[in-house]
């Protein structure tokens, strides 16, 4: 018996690959496992272009998303994907100081949180690397580029409008990046920041800001410029565009690419084991780049939508 | 005592318009996330929580009891969920209602059905406005019914408290915040034990008792409202297998006899899969 646990320990791992059973990396969600027999199915199918929903290799899941679900948040977006993966992205402004290095820019801190709802091994202090690398992923290819930092600010040194996005991921099945970018951008364009005027103040030479008390009077964010990502998962040889939890389990590589609203590459990230060629990497983007601006049309005309509409909050009553 | 908010009018009425036994606007539904084994939330005015239910597992790390279950608690704050943005999810606030939730669990599930297993409630407070360990212990008993965890009884849960002189019933953040005696309550309906009680700043024993038997009312008409959803929740889902006839198909007109009735409605012969 001794022997027999030394071996799981060591060569456990080696041993259970020979069995057929594929384990899970850590920076896919959850730890699923698919047998030998699945992964291949689904790599044939992938090469035929079919996926196990009937799905083409370019096809998104039916996405649906509504803002304003958070009271307390200045602006909020939840959506859901296929019905499985369900993120909630808040968005919350407070005035502090910027940073030392960029003084005439607002500042923007992205944080995420995979909730155990999600999967029992998010308990804890259990889906911290997950959490590490989205954010890093999000604040990499959103941050940067996509919002006017230089107009959230109110007096260059000294005050400036922080905004706080906290996503949160309430139920996974695959591609967290995309849903969490795409809640992002609806939560930023619904946020409602209220409206302050810079008055002089007793100290000579400097400015107080007031802040108005009408609720009704608010500014908004311009997110003409933020992009979404779009995640691509390589299977076999081909890849595929949002990949549910059992296709992210045999994946090869995976990159994901912010796409502007112009349709500029503004940010890479890859994961996964395996490599990429080149070539491979070219027709990658070119497709990132068709599905991102698809993208980006469908959930702005979703807002406008919901703007024009007006219906009443479903909330979590599915 | 003077202040600054009149928290009870002099025509009777709170800060948001209820009067002194009110509870706030109850909303709640099952079934919302698709991993979980049991899922739910529950909205108790502006205070909303989800709960995640995952069990009965197997323990793979960690010590197992060797007679029946372990139960695994977590409640956890959005960083959104208040007025000002929260830094840490979880503190040590948070591992208290943690505690005293698996304790409130662990007296009513039916544990001993399930040795060297683990049953995981997973709550997440979206929205905070007072009252938010009794919304979330509300929301985990709708997600352990949804998951179809043996329970010897329901578990009710509402806040009440005292702000000069007077009993009030589901105190929201404001009242709250007063400094007044805040009394969550947790009880189980057809029993009628209490299995949570805490109490902070003071009270006079008297006034006690009525706050007391003022939050088991509460509990009684949360527990009215949580059976009503489930009953809803159990019809749809009989409608939906078709071994039940939905009160949408007995309001068939004439004009629709000439339609073929598409549902295949069983009447008692289909097997049961347990």
């Amino acid at each position: 018996a001794r022997q027999r646990l030394t071996d799981l320990a060591t060569g456990g791992r080696a041993r259970l690959r020979q069995e057929g059973v594929r384990l899970a990396s850590m920076t896919t969600s959850g730890m699923a496992k698919i047998s030998r027999s699945e992964a291949r199915f689904i790599e044939e199918g992938v090469k035929l272009g079919t996926r196990n929903d009937g799905r083409g290799r370019l096809d998104y899941r039916h996405a649906v998303l509504e803002t304003g679900v958070v009271a307390q948040a200045n602006g909020s977006c939840r959506l859901r994907l296929g019905g499985t993966t369900d993120v909630l992205v808040g968005v919350k402004v407070e005035i502090g100081e910027p940073l030392i290095d960029r003084p005439d820019e607002g500042v923007l801190r992205f944080a995420v949180e995979c909730c155990p709802s999600a999967s029992p091994e998010y308990e804890g202090y259990g889906a911290e690397t997950l959490n590490i690398e989205l954010a890093r992923a999000m604040t990499r290819l959103i941050g940067n580029a996509g919002l006017n930092m230089k107009a959230l600010c109110i007096i260059p040194g000294r005050q400036c409008w922080v905004v706080y996005i906290d996503a949160m991921v309430m139920d996974s099945n695959g591609n967290l990046f995309d849903s969490i970018s795409v809640a992002t951008r609806a939560a930023l364009y619904v946020t409602k920041m209220p409206k302050i005027s810079l008055v002089p103040s007793e100290i000579p030479g400097q400015m107080e800001i007031e802040v108005t008390d009408d609720s009704e009077e608010y500014t908004r964010l311009d997110v003409s410029n933020v992009p979404v990502c779009v995640t691509l998962t390589k299977i076999g040889q081909h890849f595929v565009v949002d990949a549910t939890l059992e296709e992210e389990q045999c994946m090869g590589a995976r990159i994901t690419v912010g796409i502007t609203p112009k349709g500029t590459v503004c940010g890479l990230q890859k994961g996964g084991r395996g490599g990429l060629s080149p070539k491979t990497l070219v027709g990658m983007l070119e497709a990132a780049q068709l599905v991102g601006l698809q993208l980006i049309k469908n959930t702005q005309q979703a807002l406008l939508l919901e703007e024009k509409e007006g219906r009443p909050k479903v909330g979590f009553n599915v | 005592q003077s202040s600054m908010v009149e928290y009870v009018s002099p025509e009777g009425l709170r800060v948001d318009g209820r009067r002194a036994k009110e509870l706030r606007k109850v909303e709640c539904g099952m079934g919302i996330f698709a991993s979980a084994d049991g899922s739910a939330f529950f909205q108790q005015g502006n205070t909303l929580a989800i709960a995640a239910v995952y069990g009965p597992r197997e323990i793979t790390r960690g010590p197992s009891l060797h007679d029946r279950a372990t139960i695994n608690c977590q409640y956890s704050m959005a960083t959104f969920s208040t007025r000002e943005r929260r830094r840490r999810t979880r503190d040590k606030r948070a591992t208290e209602i943690s505690l005293v939730m698996r304790q409130t669990f662990e007296s009513v599930l039916l544990t001993n059905l399930f040795p060297r297993s683990a049953i995981n409630i997973f709550v997440q407070i979206l929205q905070a406005d007072g009252g938010t360990r009794c919304c979330a212990i509300n929301a985990a008993t709708l997600a352990l019914v949804n998951a179809g965890i043996p329970m010897r009884d329901m578990v009710c849960s509402v806040a009440a408290g005292c702000i000069e002189g007077t009993p009030l019933l589901d105190l929201n953040f404001i009242e709250d915040s007063a400094g007044g005696p805040d009394l969550p309550v947790a009880l189980l309906p057809k029993s009628g034990k209490v299995t949570l009680l805490q109490m902070d700043s003071k009270l006079s024993l008297d006034l006690f008792k009525q706050v007391v038997q003022l939050a088991v009312e509460g509990c009684h008409t949360i527990n009215d409202v949580m059976t009503a959803a489930i009953r809803d929740q159990a019809v749809s889902l009989l409608g939906a297998r078709g071994t039940l006839f939905t009160s949408a198909m007995q309001d068939r007109t004439d004009e629709d006899e000439d339609e073929p009735i598409t549902s295949t409605a069983d009447f008692g012969g289909e097997d049961p899969m347990y």
